[in-house]
Parts: structure tokens; sequence; C-alpha cells
């Protein structure tokens, strides 16, 4: 079943352009990561699965319209919009007694479960908790929320590692136990790398990229030329050419390794290679027009 | 990992893998209201001081009470009347304008907090619709507070005869017509009336100060006050009249003159009717409307606070 369907959804603040016409369709139970660079309109795209902004174009979340509808599709929905947010004056218990007092699919249990793992104690202040304890509180609350999507606008950001990395096994094991669809912006890509189904790279508030995470291997690869082989490889179009300790790298999309296997060596990006190229290889464009 | 990812391949042949997801009965408006409560305690706090510093005057005064009834015993009954009831009058006025101080302090912040303190990006991650959380505050000074006010004048006011029925006792004098004529004991629903009119008469003072807590970015009372002081001054000035002045004045303790109806001999009456069919009342309510609608509008839009 379609969780987020967008047909041409665009959102302009003014004169400038956050969402240019983006058309997606997120299938129910995936994790998707959508990275991009700073403004590139991630959040703003969040923003308006959840209902928080209007938006011009079709947009269908859980089969609502969110702006019209968002108190009610929030009944099914987990989001973090930032992970400093909870209101200063709240303590733990106060948070756990409003939160399952207004949404449906909280599980107190869990929460306190959650929380049970930390060094919160139960009657401070949000004022009074540093900012990764806050953070994790606002995990707490927002992961225990058995919602059909879960939307997490940079969820980790200022936690310790281990702390991150007991988050995304927590998300994942979620996501087996309840179905639960994942749609998640991160900077974090080596970490979330190997939790996701699927990966959007947002820019300049358009899809610049869209695919599955185990397809990396089969449809990205990089070519560290031999010098005799460089024009041959430009002619095949790479997405990215760089230069790396003096030799000429280049990033192919969907070229068959036969190709130029014996070009040079082969290897496959990792995300972080693959984010940096394209936004890379973007800004070099517009370098060039520049000039 | 390489685990997880295989039961993961492998729930897609098995459709019963997903357990169902349980839901529970919610209460939005309730937990609205008690989270504002939670976050605005002074709400309850000040007009308990009220009470309290009313209560510790009236004590002090209770040293000479035995001697002030006797001189009063001398008087008219009507003059012995109004110096029982005088101290519980006051005492009830400082407690309704404590509670409506409070009120206004409140909606002049509630907007406005949220959004300085982005919590208003957690409240609307919830289930929570704007309606249900403008609504909730502003029946916060425009129902829940005069409630309040009630409950603690009639407290307030219990005490103090308690009190003036021990101090006279112990001095010999005689109790029967404090009793007589108590406010809490003969006006309980002259008190009550005049609390719920006067919160309705100022409904669309709370509602304007929501709206511009919704609005303003910062400095709230001053641009909720500026607007009518600019018509009362600019009305001043092009007309050479108070019209508007008088509008305001008229907004602030008009709901006396509307909702009592005053006697020189007897005791004063409710005015059902007169207030209910009275302009003023309708006019406020429908300012009040419209500035509620606005300010959920205005909640609606935020995304960026």
């Amino acid at each position: 079943m379609t969780c987020i369907e967008a047909r041409n959804l665009s959102k302009a603040f003014g004169p400038a352009t956050a969402l240019d016409g983006i058309n997606l369709t997120i299938e129910e139970g995936s994790i998707v990561g959508l990275i991009g660079p700073n403004g590139s309109g991630k959040s703003t795209l969040l923003r308006t699965i959840v209902g928080l902004l209007p938006h011009e174009g079709d947009l269908a979340v859980l089969g609502r319209d969110p702006w019209r509808e968002r108190a009610a599709l929030m009944r099914d929905v987990s989001y973090i919009a930032d992970v400093a947010v909870l209101p200063p004056w709240i303590n733990m218990g106060q948070a756990l007694d409003y939160v399952g007092g207004v949404h449906p699919r909280f599980d107190r249990a869990k929460a306190e479960a959650f929380l049970h793992r930390t060094s919160i104690s139960r009657r401070a202040r949000v004022r009074d908790l540093s900012k990764g304890m806050a953070a994790q509180l606002h995990l707490a609350l927002v992961m225990a929320i058995e919602a059909r999507l879960t939307v997490l606008d940079e969820p980790t950001l200022g936690l310790d590692v281990a702390y991150r990395k007991a988050f995304y096994d927590a998300l994942l094991g979620d996501h087996l136990d309840h179905d639960r669809t994942i749609l998640m912006v991160t900077h974090e890509l080596a970490e979330i790398e190997r939790v996701l189904d699927r990966i959007i790279l947002l820019d300049h508030g358009r899809v610049k990229l869209d695919f599955v995470a185990h397809e990396i291997d089969a449809r990205f690869t990089e070519l560290v030329a031999h010098p005799d082989h460089l024009a041959a490889a430009r002619a095949l179009g790479p997405i990215q050419e760089r230069l790396l300790l003096g030799q000429s790298v280049f990033l192919f999309d969907g070229v068959d390794r036969d190709e130029f296997r014996t070009w040079g060596d082969l290897r496959t990006p990792s995300l972080t290679d693959l984010f940096t190229a394209l936004v890379t290889a973007k800004s070099d464009q517009n370098d060039r027009v520049a000039a | 990992m390489t685990r997880l990812l295989a039961m993961r391949k492998s729930r897609a042949f098995d459709p019963d893998a997903t357990r169902p997801r349980p839901t529970h009965p919610t209460h939005p408006l309730l937990w609205t209201l008690r989270r504002e409560l939670w976050e605005h305690r002074s709400l309850i706090f000040a007009p308990l001081a009220a009470v309290a510093v009313a209560l510790s005057g009236f004590l002090v005064s209770a040293v000479g009470l035995p001697a002030t009834m006797q001189a009063s015993l001398a008087g008219t009954p009507s003059e012995l009347k109004d110096a029982i009831r005088r101290p519980f009058d006051i005492a009830a006025v400082a407690i309704i304008a404590t509670t409506s101080l409070a009120g206004l302090f409140y909606a002049l912040g509630a907007l406005n907090g949220e959004r300085r303190d982005r919590s208003i990006l957690f409240w609307k991650s919830l289930p929570v619709s704007d309606a249900t959380a403008v609504l909730v505050k502003a029946a916060i000074p425009i129902a829940l507070l005069p409630l309040v006010a009630f409950l603690l004048v009639l407290a307030a006011q219990a005490i103090m005869l308690l009190a003036s029925t021990a101090i006279l006792s112990a001095s010999g004098v005689a109790i029967g017509p404090l009793w007589g004529s108590v406010p809490v004991l003969h006006r309980v629903h002259i008190i009550a009336w005049s609390i719920a009119t006067l919160a309705l008469w100022h409904a669309p003072i709370y509602a304007w100060a929501l709206l511009v807590s919704g609005w303003a970015r910062r400095m709230t009372l001053l641009w909720a006050t500026l607007p009518p002081l600019a018509a009362i001054v600019f009305d001043r000035m092009a007309s050479g009249r108070w019209h508007v002045a008088s509008w305001f004045r008229d907004r602030l303790i008009g709901s006396l003159e509307a909702g009592i109806k005053p006697s020189a001999t007897a005791e004063p009456q409710m005015a059902v009717i007169h207030f209910a069919a009275s302009p003023g009342l309708w006019i406020g309510l429908a300012i009040t409307a419209a500035c509620l609608a606005a300010a959920v509008r205005l909640r609606r839009n935020i995304f960026n606070p």
C-alpha cells in the first residue's frame, strides 16, 4: 500500500522556491533516507508531509491531505521536527502523561523502557537537562508511538555514537515488528547507510537521485583511471570527474563495469562518496556557468 | 545486522509477521488544558496570593472588629449592613481583579511563548488540532479562571465569616446581624452572576490578547494596548469627543450596568433579560469569535517559529 504519494509537489516562500515539482511514491513499510545539502528542501518536504505547510500540487499521506487533516493524520504518524523543541518547563513524567493522553498509539511501557537506559531523572525539567538528554527524552517519546509513519528530521543531532547506534537498532527492530514506514533526514550518512531501504537525494527542491540502497553496488562505480584512458572514460558520460592525488577519478551511474574494467582501478562508492560527488558536481557546474 | 536484514526479507513472504498496532482512547481537550496549567502555575498561585493578602488584611483589622460592630449597631440597618459587607466585598473584588489580570497576562503570552521556545513544533507533532489548542487557551481566562475566582471568593468569605464569628463571640457581641447580611450566605447568586457576566463581557479582551500573542514576536502587551489607545487619541483629535474612550470604558466595567439592576432600598437583582438583550454582549461575543478564528488561522500557518 502507498504511504506517501506526491505529484508535482511545490512550495515557495515568497520568491524563494523550496520544493520544485517533486514526484515521489513511498510504499508502506520502507525505510527511506532523505539526504541533500543544506537548504535543498529536505525539512520543507518533511513539514509538508506532516501537514505543517500548505503546498501546491497533489500530496496524499496515508490517504489524507496533510494540510487539511493534520490532526487526524497525526494519529497515525510520529514526527520529530527538531531535537530541541521539547518545552523547557516539562518534566519526564508530565511528558509521558501528556503524549499518552493525546496520542492513541503511544505505548508508555515502551517509552519507560527506553528511558530506563538513560540517566534522565524523572522529576528534572527539560531546561535542566543537557542537550543530549533532552534529545533522548524526545526520541523515547516518539519511538514509543506505534505509528504507521515515522518522520524524523535529523533525529540524532548532538547524540553520542553509542546512543546513535542504539537508536538506529531500535528503529530497525521496530520497523520489523510493526511494518512501520520511516522517512528520515540525516547527515550521518555512514551510520544510516546500513539501515536504509531507499535513498532520495534532494537538491534545489528537486529529486536529484532516488535509488534502492542495495543497488549502490550494481549502479554506481568509481574508476581511478589510467592516464591513457581519460578521453575514453569521459566519453562514457561520468556523473563526476575529480582529481585525487594527481589521478583522475570518474563516477559512473548505470554504466556496465565491463565497459571500463581494464582502464584502471574500480571500486564501489560509499554513500558519503556519492553524496559529496553529486553535491560537488553541482557546484562545479555552477562555477563553470559563472565563469 | 545481517540477521535483521534476513528477517526483513523473509517478512515479505509472511503477511502475519506484523503485530496489530495498539490504540487507546485519547482526550486532547483535557490534556491540553492540563499542560497549560502545568506550564502556567501562576494562574492558580496569583489568585491564592490575593486570597492570602485579603485574609491577612482582614485578620489585622479583626482586632478592632468588636468595637466597629458596636458602633455600627447604633446606626441605621442599612448602614449596619454596608459596614458588615464592606470587607467581604473588598476581598471579592481583589480576588476577581487578580484572576482577571492573571487571565489577561496569560492570554498575552499563550501563543507567543510556544513560538519563542519553539515548543510549538512539539505540540504540532501530536494529534491536537490548532482549533483545540486555541480554544483551550481561550477557555482558561474566559471560563476556568472565573470559576476559580468564584470558588476562592466563597472560600475567603467563609473564612472571614468564621473568624468574625469567633472574635465577636469571644467579645460578647451579637453575631445575628453579621450572619444576617454577609454576601457569602445571602448573595451567592449575585457573586456568581457578576463573575459570569464580567467574564462574558471581557471575552473579546482576552480573545484580542490571544490574537496579538499569536501575531507579535515580542512585546505583546504593547501591541495589544497601542491600537485601542491610538483609536482613542484619533477620535479625540478628530471629533473632539470621547466616543471611543467611553466604548472601551464600557467594555471594562459595562457588565455591571448591563447585568445588575441596582436598588436604593432593596437588594440588587440579576437583570438576566436586560443582560441577554444588551448589544454590548453580542458585539463582544462576535469580536471574540472573530479574534479566535484569526488566532487559529495564525497558529495553523506557523511553520518556522
